[in-house]
């Protein structure tokens, strides 16, 4: 009973969250990027939980009982992913997105590599790989309520998909923001809570290790339980790099970027998102592995950590357990539903069907879609068709590969050009998918997104050799992104007027005569 | 070689570097080199009468002997003489008895708007000749390695772009 | 044996929360002295633009 009070208490809250900022999203920027004003906690909360979803919750713990600390590799990854994405896209998206006046990660990726193809094929990729993720998460939460509250499957999808969907349609951008800070809050307590009183049973850390030792030695190994993985470097090697810089390549991760209040605080969300990261990554591994020694007879993994907080804390706080369970999948769901919104108003309404859509109809446009996604998506879900949940396999990898090159070269490499982008999406995209549809990972020894990231870059670096460069507007916005021009702003401003004639005489007979040449300049 | 008169420069090269290196850390200095500027000095004695014989005063016109602007000289200026390298001068495009017909005129509107008397002076050409203000042409670098290029005026301590 | 664990092994898994904190701190000081800088260029670029920018 507690736990239907206790989760009824926060759904609840996040209907009112929707309602509140549903009065105070006015205009399109607002309501699809919180009009650019997300402070640092908010974007580091925001970030961090919309790249977890439930799987740190149950998928990451249920690996850790299975497998052992190998299943640590993923957390190394990342544990440093903060570090990667808001140091290398941070400062410079917010600017560029700010100076392409952009809305959405698929628009800002059409006016750096500018051409009709990049806005079409981006969206493609990003609608169909993130519309998989939407559907994955409203599944996964239908099942976690019904499994958690011991409901029927379609109840639980209806009432747990239909809550993201209201919040999400209601308040927009800065509902997500805000529900993703108060579900960052109740996730990290209650890993947290979970974590010190496992602890206190298995004997602190040695403890813990010394009793997976007894248990089997391997658990404790490198290679995994069973020494399953032995040799396998390139599987760590994917495992450390799909989470150390993948989250550069999905779109409803860097969207959060975008939606920086300024530039000045990356510094702050850098910190706040990786202190946060390590108390949230390594934690949930290892309280699979405390489950390895409290719950040696569990017969489903993924209900560890739930099961542990059963055992361990009284009711109410058990309960809060589930509600942080609840909110990882929302968490991450809903802003990939905003995603979806903003794709489908910003880059498919506005772009091809209206483009002299007003900023209301932009703004109602996207909410009507929120809706009819979000509706479809229970659908779904309801009907669960065989194969849907593969989707989140692939759509992770396929992201990644397809538009991570896209978006750091965007900032860092002014000679990315169209061409590149394109190449780069297609082919890593397809690679990944591939490499994933056949489980080539299995007989390589590369996981998919390792395999395509490697095309994607080769295919961004080979690519921008061709077709036309880089635009020079473009470049100046790239150049002014990263605080720099051709000239330093400083020397710049100190243009004096007084020798503005004998300038314009000078440049003259520098280009006519050999003056330049004779001296060993370089032509003016 | 070739013997001119030469403006006295304030600022040596590195006087210009360091001037440059305050404005901004972000770029370097590859070479910097002197490129002589030609003008036509030419004094003057404004007359302005017997009346206002008080009033009178030798006034030197510099004329831009490449682009044909003419001004008002504010102080004497120190001239030196020194041999200087024909390849690092340039030409003449203005003709001097042209620069002598025009420069009176610019004269006698300055005179006249600084001493606010209604008569018109005489201007009396006493002298002419053709001097050179030395300038540096300095090729830097930013920090992509990109090439641009600064005009330094050696004796005013001034700089702009060449920006093509 | 560090905590229960080969040295290896604890190394290789959980010595990275520490050593990531660190770096975060010191990219926080890092971009904290960019930010000085940049401010001060984006400064001088307003006023660069108001004069009429580049003229190229």
């Amino acid at each position: 009973m507690t736990e239907y009070i206790v989760l009824g208490i926060y759904l609840v809250g996040m209907i009112y969250i929707g309602i509140y900022w549903s009065k105070r999203s006015k205009d399109s920027e607002s309501y699809l990027l919180g009009g650019r004003k997300i402070g640092a906690v908010l974007t580091a909360l925001t970030l961090q939980t919309t790249s977890m979803s439930g799987y740190m919750f149950m998928g990451g713990p249920a690996q850790s009982y299975k497998d052992g600390y190998f299943t640590l590799w993923y957390a190394v990854g990342d544990g440093g992913g903060a570090i990667f994405n808001v140091g290398i896209l941070g400062k410079r998206m917010r600017r560029l997105s700010y100076y392409m006046g952009c809305l959405s990660p698929v628009e800002y990726l059409e006016r750096r590599y500018p051409g009709p193809a990049t806005r079409a094929i981006a969206g493609v990729i990003a609608i169909i790989f993130v519309y998989g993720y939407v559907l994955a998460q409203f599944l996964s939460a239908g099942k976690t309520m019904s499994a958690l509250l011991h409901i029927p499957l379609p109840i639980a999808i209806i009432i747990g998909a239909g809550v993201i969907v209201f919040y999400t349609f209601a308040g927009g951008y800065l509902a997500v923001a805000w529900t993703d800070f108060f579900q960052g809050i109740i996730m990290v307590v209650s890993m947290v809570v979970i974590f010190i009183m496992a602890m206190s049973q298995v004997g602190g850390l040695t403890g813990l290790n010394e009793s997976l030792t007894q248990i089997d030695p391997t658990i404790t190994g490198m290679w995994g339980r069973g020494n399953i993985y032995m040799g396998q470097w390139g599987v760590v090697a994917g495992a450390v790099l799909i989470y150390l810089v993948g989250y550069m390549g999905l779109p409803h991760v860097v969207i959060r970027h975008m939606a920086m209040e300024s530039p000045r605080l990356a510094k702050q969300t850098l910190l706040i998102a990786t202190v946060w990261n390590q108390l949230f990554i390594f934690v949930p591994y290892i309280i699979g592995l405390m489950g390895i020694v409290l719950l040696p007879d569990l017969n489903d993994p993924e209900m560890v950590v739930l099961t542990l907080a059963y055992k361990l804390l009284p009711s109410v706080l058990a309960a809060i357990v589930l509600v942080a369970i609840m909110s990882a999948i929302m968490s991450t769901a809903d802003a990939q539903l905003m995603l979806m919104g903003t794709m489908l108003g910003r880059d498919i309404y506005q772009r091809y069907v209206n483009k002299d859509a007003t900023d209301k109809q932009l703004m109602m446009v996207s909410r009507v879609c929120i809706l009819v996604v979000g509706l479809l998506s229970i659908v779904i879900a309801l009907i669960n068709p065989p194969g849907v949940f593969s989707i989140v396999i692939f759509s992770f990898s396929s992201l990644g590969s397809a538009f991570l090159p896209s978006y750091v070269c965007a900032v860092w490499w002014k000679k990315a050009n169209t061409t590149g982008c394109i190449a780069s999406m297609i082919l890593g995209c397809a690679t990944a998918t591939t490499w994933a549809a056949f489980d080539l990972a299995s007989v390589t020894g590369f996981h998919q997104f390792f395999a395509g990231i490697i095309v994607s870059i080769l295919a961004m670096i080979i690519g921008s050799q061709f077709g036309k460069p880089t635009p020079k507007d473009v470049s100046d916005l790239v150049d002014r992104a990263a605080c720099k021009t051709k000239i330093p702003a400083g020397l710049a401003t100190a243009n004096y007027k007084q020798i503005a004639p004998e300038t314009s005489g000078v440049l003259t007979f520098l280009k006519e005569s050999d003056f330049m040449r004779e001296t060993g300049f370089q032509p003016v | 070689m070739k013997k001119i008169k030469m403006l006295k420069n304030k600022y040596t090269m590195d006087d210009a570097y360091e001037r440059l290196m305050k404005r901004s850390k972000n770029f370097s200095v590859d070479k910097m080199h002197t490129l002589f500027y030609p003008y036509l000095k030419i004094n003057y004695l404004v007359d302005m009468g017997e009346k206002l014989k008080r009033l009178n005063e030798n006034v030197v016109c510099m004329v831009d002997m490449y682009t044909g602007r003419e001004s008002v000289a504010k102080t004497k200026g120190e001239f030196i003489e020194i041999d200087a390298d024909a390849k690092l001068m340039m030409p003449l495009k203005i003709q001097r008895e042209s620069a002598l017909k025009n420069a009176p005129l610019t004269i006698g509107t300055t005179i006249m708007g600084r001493k606010k008397v209604i008569k018109i002076p005489d201007i009396i050409h006493q002298d002419d000749e053709i001097v050179y203000k030395p300038f540096y042409v300095v090729e830097c670098r930013n920090s992509d390695k990109e090439v641009f290029h600064i005009l330094f005026d050696s004796v005013l301590g001034d700089f702009s772009l060449l920006n093509a | 044996m560090i905590f229960g664990l080969q040295p290896v092994v604890f190394f290789a898994f959980l010595s990275w929360p520490v050593t990531y904190i660190v770096v975060a701190v010191i990219m926080y000081f890092v971009m904290a002295k960019h930010d000085r800088k940049e401010e001060e260029w984006e400064k001088a670029y307003e006023k660069w633009q108001a004069q009429g920018g580049e003229s190229k």
